[in-house]
């Protein structure tokens, strides 16, 4: 997961690198993604999550395609 | 030998995240045997259990923590400074996933991949990222994460 100025400077790296699009975030929207998928595993409370409510992250911050699906094929 | 108790899960992923946030590194095993008064090799089987379940990457030389998601024992291009504390984060997406696991204020210091510009970007505990300069790309599909979560 990897960090670029601009639109301009992915799309170069992905020709320098023959590599596939994958998923774009905003910094916005990674941040709001952060919060939800990261709490603070300093409290006694955490649990792990299982797949299902991992996915269930996801879609709640707007990620529901099939690029964001963790259940295996 | 047996599976550590859940008890005793709880306490070492407290210690380690809180060891974390408070030194900008993980613990060894040594150090979570002392802690928890423990010996080392049932710190390495705590370890060890915890990386089987996903809450910890181990080093597979070592065996000790590589990842705590979202901090990295290692450096990388993503270093976040709090106001007392540095820490690497293993990824784009974890070098804000890091003050939101915290909740604090934090300025991030990486590059682009593209370019290799230095690029900071300050972080606000309530408001998030300052700047929306910039964009994290994500090359691996969600249920491809954790094949090779190194590459991811």
């Amino acid at each position: 997961m990897l960090f670029f100025r601009s639109e301009e400077h992915l799309e170069r790296w992905l020709q320098q690198h023959g590599g596939d699009r994958g998923a774009v975030l905003t910094l916005a929207d990674t941040w709001t993604l952060s919060k939800a998928w990261y709490p603070d595993r300093r409290h006694a409370g955490w649990r792990p999550r299982s797949i299902e409510q991992s996915q269930a992250v996801l879609e709640s911050v707007g990620l529901r395609d099939e690029f964001w699906s963790l259940a295996p094929r | 030998m047996d599976e550590p108790s859940d008890s005793a899960l709880d306490a070492s992923r407290i210690f380690i995240y809180s060891h974390i946030a408070d030194t900008g590194a993980p613990p060894t095993s040594d150090e979570i045997a002392t802690q928890l008064h423990i010996t080392r090799n049932a710190a390495i089987a705590l370890l060890r259990t915890l990386g089987a379940r996903r809450q910890l990457v181990l080093n597979r030389e070592s065996g000790e923590i590589w990842m705590a998601g979202p901090m990295s024992a290692v450096p990388t291009r993503f270093r976040v400074h709090g106001e007392q504390v540095s820490w690497w984060a293993n990824c784009a997406w974890d070098m804000l996933g890091i003050p939101a696991s915290l909740s604090i204020s934090a300025r991030v210091e990486t590059g682009c991949a593209c370019c290799s510009e230095r690029v900071t970007i300050d972080v606000d505990e309530e408001r998030g990222p300052l700047s929306d300069e910039g964009l994290v790309h994500i090359l691996v599909p969600a249920r491809r994460w954790y094949e090779d979560i190194g590459f991811t």
